[in-house]
């Protein structure tokens, strides 16, 4: 690696896929539970086991963008991080705020774990993917700020490009507006109105910017295509992000009670949302098309491939298939915003930190990339956990067309749970699909302990 | 650019403009009314594109687009427009 | 008719930064959909539309369209103005357009005010509320254009662009022409026909 404080990027790495792994995990306990309802049942019950599951997705999502941003923005701003030492300090906080915070979810009643927090002086709990208590909550602002302080004071101290300015302008966004989950109104119209400003801003917003960033990054690393042509496509992106995604909001606003013509404007503007995504994938191929060099680590590129097909895919279409409100009155809630929420987070989010992660860890571990053997395992991770959350998509997009029908559309609607009975066979089919991903994430993992001739440059 | 084509075709927007806006004020309505008003619209448009932006001297394919965007545009406000007289 | 030096074989690409063309696109795609949206919501409320169309401000409207017209040309003549290296003047004309810009929001200024404060609002009823966004997120890429304008005028007075290269300017040019291009479809539409 370039400049020695590039090193504190492993930490973040290793914790990641540590609690990937507990996310899938917990998954798998939910897909089961869908088909045996007391599975686990009173220790683990459906509830928490969602909430471990959600929010070890959202921690570790984010410690990869941290290892991601300490990995490149020394590289980008040709200068060593301003404080190597804050970094790890904020690593072990974070680590063991979050670790806490699960401990709290599987270990004690969610009301006495709001009672013992204090949530009361403050009451932040109690709402989707912001369960956790107002202490962690707060904890998670001063981590950020941290780490917002020491990677824009090292911008700021060196080279500024686009890659790192649109970088910073996502991870000023990602903290800013995850104040907003601060904010919960009484009015239950409100409350919701303004969740959002965290959830949707965040993955159909400011994460895109992180996004096209990081992939900017490998991109240049890999392809030696000009810095000038991938930051041009990269201004594209983020503006096409930023112009339909933040009155893209409005497909969030169509049915909470707020005024009609969110339906107007959510549906317009949502339905150009899957434009970046596209362009993203086209800016990737590309590149890679262009290339001016044979890298190595072609399992890196791989994964900046998939990444661009499968958040196109998963956020960009399936995001387009129930966009629409006249679409989304019929599918609101159901399986179908479950097939399209996990093709997407895997398509972008996971996709985009395994991509860079599969890029930065041989270098960090002092080779350009692993052997062809590690590779090649690498790559059978890929396929497995990419061909699985296909099905997985698949699977819940068949579920849900079926309770759309049964439950809403049909002559005689079913009762929910009637409903689900009738769509069981395919829960069953997600689960077992499920493990196989399991198995793909354990063979990814696998990869990063096989020997072999390591590559050089 | 010739800056005397770009002044004829500055009051020749202007002109254009104010016909538009006096269809309006004299009360005039109807499919004919409209139909004018949206000529207007199409010829304003094409003037604004070929020689403001420029696109006349550029490939066919750009002019194409965005002169598209202009006739699909009013064609749709057209039919619109029509469905509505029935 | 064509007064260019290089020759009648016509460009590949249109005049400015290709990205700042990708973005044109998208709005011009977005406004179609608007546009489309408020025409087809006026077929099925045909009374609605027709009454409350009459309420609207249509000599606002036409002023904002020569204002637009003019801050055009007055972009058009400060590229052709740099082309044969008169920097001063092309700066001078970039002034005119920021000002027609500013213009337009006066008038916008004093049409909303006066909506408002008649009670008018973006729930008060369907035409209201297309009138009101369709006009309103119109206004603020004319507020863009505007900053675009700013940008660029600043750096041509200080002799940041010549006949040789202008491209920048180009390229604010050119998002300022569709501003004004999606106005005029705008201004027929939501104002004048019936």
């Amino acid at each position: 690696m370039q400049y020695k404080s590039q090193a504190v990027a492993k930490p973040y790495f290793v914790a990641a896929i540590a609690l990937f792994v507990a996310q899938i995990l917990f998954g798998l306990i939910m897909g089961l539970q869908y088909v045996w309802g007391d599975f686990l049942f009173p220790y683990i019950p459906f509830n928490v086991a969602r909430m471990v599951h959600t929010n070890a997705l959202i921690v570790w999502l984010l410690m990869g963008f941290m290892g991601a941003t300490y990995y490149l923005i020394p590289e980008e701003a040709e200068t060593e991080l301003v404080s190597p030492k804050l970094a790890l300090a904020m690593f072990w906080i974070f680590l063991v705020a979050a670790g806490l915070t699960v401990v709290g979810y599987l270990t004690v009643p969610y009301a006495r774990l709001a009672a013992m927090t204090g949530n009361d002086l403050l009451p932040t709990m109690g709402r989707e993917f912001l369960e956790q208590p107002t202490i962690t909550k707060l904890g998670i602002v001063v981590v950020a700020l941290a780490f917002l302080f020491n990677v824009t004071l090292t911008v700021l101290k060196g080279r500024k490009t686009a890659i790192n300015t649109v970088l910073l302008i996502g991870l000023w966004g990602l903290a800013v507006l995850f104040l907003f989950s601060f904010v919960n109104p009484h009015n239950v119209v409100r409350d919701k109105f303004y969740w959002w400003w965290v959830v949707h801003l965040w993955v159909e917003g400011v994460w895109e910017l992180v996004l096209g960033s990081i992939l900017a990054f490998v991109l240049i690393k890999v392809t030696g295509v000009d810095r000038e042509v991938i930051e041009k496509w990269l201004y594209v992106i983020i503006t096409l992000t930023l112009v339909t995604g933040i009155l893209g909001t409005g497909h969030h606003y169509y049915w909470i009670g707020t005024p009609e013509y969110w339906q107007l404007i959510g549906s317009i503007f949502s339905a150009l949302e899957p434009i970046p995504f596209f362009a993203m994938t086209l800016f990737a191929f590309n590149m890679v098309n262009k290339r001016r060099r044979e890298h190595p680590n072609k399992a890196a590129t791989l994964w900046v491939l998939g990444t661009g097909v499968m958040a196109f895919l998963g956020a960009g279409v399936w995001g387009f298939l129930h966009t629409l409100s006249p679409v989304n009155y019929y599918t609101h809630g159901t399986q179908i915003t479950a097939a399209h929420g996990h093709m997407a987070f895997y398509g972008a989010y996971v996709m985009v930190n395994l991509a860079l992660i599969s890029y930065a860890m041989p270098i960090l571990r002092g080779r350009a990339a692993n052997s062809n053997k590690s590779q090649v395992a690498e790559m059978w991770g890929f396929w497995l956990m990419t061909v699985s959350i296909v099905f997985i998509t698949l699977f819940l997009t068949a579920a849900g067309i079926l309770q759309v029908w049964l439950q809403r559309v049909s002559d005689n609607p079913l009762p929910f749970m009637v409903a689900q009975e009738q769509v069981s066979l395919f829960y069953w089919m997600r689960e077992w699909t499920g493990v196989i991903f399991l198995i793909g994430l354990l063979v990814y993992i696998w990869s990063f302990f096989i020997p072999g001739e390591e590559k050089a440059a | 650019m010739n800056t005397h084509l770009l002044n004829m075709l500055w009051v020749a927007l202007l002109v254009a403009t104010v016909l538009t806006w006096l269809i309006g004020k004299t009360g005039y309505t109807g499919p004919l009314a409209v139909s004018a008003i949206l000529v207007i619209a199409a010829i304003k448009g094409w003037m604004i594109i070929q020689d403001f932006m420029g696109l006349r001297r550029v490939r066919l394919l750009w002019r194409g687009i965005v002169v598209g965007w202009l006739l699909v545009t009013l064609a749709v406000i057209l039919i619109a427009y029509w469905l509505g007289l029935k | 008719m064509n007064a260019q030096h290089r020759g009648h074989a016509p460009r590949p690409y249109p005049p400015g930064d290709l990205a700042i063309w990708v973005f044109i696109l998208a709005e011009l795609a977005a406004f179609f959909a608007l546009f489309a949206a408020y025409a087809f919501t006026r077929l099925r409320h045909l009374e609605l539309f027709n009454e409350m169309q009459k309420t609207l401000d249509s000599t606002a409207g036409m002023i904002n369209t020569l204002l637009l017209i003019s801050g055009s040309w007055g972009v058009a003549r400060a590229v052709a103005a740099v082309k044969a290296n008169h920097v001063r003047a092309s700066a001078n004309w970039l002034l005119m357009a920021i000002g027609s810009g500013v213009g337009f929001l006066i008038v916008k200024y004093f049409e909303y005010g006066a909506k408002f404060s008649a009670g008018v609002g973006l729930d008060t009823n369907l035409f209201y509320t297309f009138y009101i966004s369709l006009t309103m997120f119109h206004a603020l890429h004319v507020v863009l254009g505007m900053v675009i304008l700013l940008f660029v005028w600043n750096k041509t007075r200080r002799g940041g662009y010549s006949a040789h290269d202008h491209h920048g300017m180009e390229t604010g040019a050119s998002y300022w022409h569709m501003v004004d291009l999606v106005w005029i479809v705008l201004f027929p539409l939501v104002y004048v026909m019936r």
